[in-house]
């Protein structure tokens, strides 16, 4: 598990140490996708093409109902698309896999199990649950939740039962984490955190992020690249870089980033162009 | 009765409501007190009542055979019965039917439950036929049983199974109808194969819907269980009661009836109390 990648060391100039769990990121392209939900008259998805390198984080960003979910769904195999296909580094998604794991809105853990077994999960449907007490006490300390592992999952606060959530994800050392506004139900202070850790423990385990979100700062400060996405059909109107490395709200390469996308968004909304704001969320 | 599972819903707001509400009850002994205070006098007037019908009947010259109903010759009966240790020779047999029912019931009606609950073919399939079957009396299958098995014991216990199999199957299925689609999409995500979603995602979440069932389908099950009694066969708490009304011994049918309520109010309790402790929601 210790695959000291060069890609990985290349694009984070000062990378040392692996991380236990450390993998290589998973390559995703989505080619040609179309797809249509049965009985809907229009396509939720047009033509959909894209690549995202291994170890990238790649934000999907786009006006409600636009097809991110779907796009998301589809990548994680929980969806069979009507037309086209996803390929993970080079193999084509059938079926869901742990290798890439989905997180939610919502954390939806199990409550009637407590923190260590939610995060147990993954191990225990692969017939690894012999490796459930080594692991489990990692990964409630990589997401600081140590001490919380006996605890029921009804007890702990939202930020922190998307934490469990975050740990349950991490469980099998998934090359990719595929989030579905995975912040957008906590409060702005343990959304800002979670923000910040998500993409340090990302980075420092090598995994690919693909992030839907609404919010243009959460993309600016936790993707390299965003994909802008239009509606009627849903489809990719737009790709603006951003190499969040390191940057902080506030600093130039935020604020460039961040104007960067609302223009994007803005163009694939069809709106004219107003003046940014720090706090600028659709 | 459970909620939708929704995290803001419960996981988070309720814990500490709940907690709160648990606290207080705690820290006031008053209340408890109150409580106990209420319910014996609850039992106080049922037994008032009870010796009050017993004075009439035995005033009335047209009851007056029937006297020995009242609570004392009664209550003196039990004792005796059960320092002779009838009541346990009495109960024994009517509990096993009472097991031997359920267990059927619970056979049949999860699996049942649960398909009904998942696939929107077998609900509407089934809902007319289902509707109307439990709407039949359990009683008006006696003649059917008694001509389809071999034993009066069996044709008992198939009563029995009449009776408990349909709140065990619609809770169930009300159950399955709750669970949470985003915590199936989480197992299968995380590689769940479909026996482990049935046992670590379907079983754990109607766990309690599932008990309710069976706590209804015991009610009714018991309700039943003394008529079918009346049939054919020479033990239980049913041909006690036969028995007992036959040698015009009315005060050992009296303490019958008291001990078929004390074993079903038991038994209910019991499994409230079951319920109560394997059950993970926060609030209710
Ligand atoms: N299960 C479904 N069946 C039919 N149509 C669906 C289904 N799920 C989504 N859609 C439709 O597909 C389109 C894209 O939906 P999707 O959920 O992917 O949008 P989204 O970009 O994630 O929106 P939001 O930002 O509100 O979450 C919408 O028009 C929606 O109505
Ligand atoms: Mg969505």
């Amino acid at each position: 598990m210790t695959n000291t990648s060069a890609s990985v060391e290349g694009k984070f100039p000062g990378w040392h140490a692996p991380v236990t769990g450390h993998v290589r990121g998973a390559e995703i392209r989505v080619t040609g996708l179309t797809h249509r939900y049965r009985h809907a008259k229009e396509n939720a998805l047009q033509d959909i093409n894209l690549r995202i390198a291994s170890g990238e984080a790649a934000a999907i960003i786009g006006r409600s109902g636009c097809g991110k979910s779907t796009l998301l769904h589809i990548i994680a195999g929980l969806v069979k698309p009507s037309v086209g296909e996803v390929t993970i580094n080079g193999l084509v998604i059938r079926h869901p896999s742990p290798r890439w794991v989905m997180m939610f809105q919502q954390p939806s853990l199990f409550p009637w199990a407590s923190v260590a077994d939610n995060v147990a999960l993954g191990l225990r449907f692969n017939g690894r649950q012999s490796e459930a007490k080594s692991r489990v006490a990692e990964l409630l300390d990589l997401v600081e939740l140590g001490s919380y592992a006996s605890r029921n999952v009804q007890d702990l606060s939202g930020g922190q039962q998307q934490r469990v959530a975050l740990a349950r994800s991490l469980a099998l050392s998934p090359e990719a984490l595929l989030l579905d506004e995975p912040f957008s139900a906590l409060d702005t202070f343990t959304r800002s955190t979670m923000q910040r850790d998500v993409r340090r423990i990302a980075r420092e385990l090598g995994i690919t992020l693909v992030l839907v979100t609404h919010d243009i700062n959460e993309a600016a400060l936790m993707s390299d690249r965003a994909f802008i996405m239009a509606a009627h059909p849903g489809r990719i109107r737009n790709e603006v870089t951003v190499r969040s490395a390191d940057t902080l709200t506030g600093a130039p390469g935020f604020e460039q980033a961040q104007r960067a996308l609302i223009e994007a968004y803005e163009g694939a909304a069809g709106r004219s162009i107003s003046s940014p704001s720090t706090d600028w969320t659709i | 009765m459970k909620a939708q599972p929704s995290p803001e819903s419960h996981i988070v707001n309720s814990g500490s409501e709940d907690s709160a509400a648990r606290l207080h009850s705690d820290a006031d002994p008053h209340g408890r007190l109150f409580t106990l205070g209420l319910t014996l006098a609850g039992i106080a007037g049922l037994l008032l009542l009870w010796w009050i019908g017993g004075e009439l009947i035995a005033r009335n010259p047209a009851t007056a055979s029937f006297s020995d109903f009242a609570p004392l010759p009664a209550l003196k009966r039990l004792a005796a019965m059960f320092a002779s240790s009838e009541v346990i020779h009495m109960t024994g047999p009517s509990l096993l039917r009472i097991a031997a029912g359920l267990l059927w019931a619970i056979v049949i009606g999860v699996p049942a439950g649960i398909l009904i609950g998942r696939s929107r073919i077998a609900r509407e399939l089934t809902n007319v036929p289902f509707q109307f079957l439990r709407m039949i009396s359990p009683l008006a299958w006696m003649p059917v049983a008694v001509l389809a098995f071999a034993t009066w014991d069996r044709a008992i216990i198939f009563l029995v199974g009449v009776a408990a199999v349909w709140p065990i199957l619609f809770s169930t299925a009300a159950g399955v109808r709750r669970i949470d689609p985003a915590w199936l999409k989480v197992a299968r995500n995380l590689g769940a194969n479909p026996r482990q979603l049935l046992t670590s995602v379907i079983f754990p979440a109607i766990s309690q819907d599932i008990l309710t069932g069976i706590r209804l389908a015991l009610g009714v099950a018991w309700i039943v269980l003394v008529p079918a009694e009346y049939l054919g066969v020479k033990s239980g708490l049913g041909y006690a009661i036969n028995d007992a009304r036959d040698t015009l011994e009315y005060d050992r049918l009296a303490a019958t009836v008291l001990v078929i309520g004390m074993i079903g109010f038991t038994l209910d309790l019991a499994l409230q109390k079951l319920i109560q402790r394997l059950s993970w929601l926060r609030h209710d």
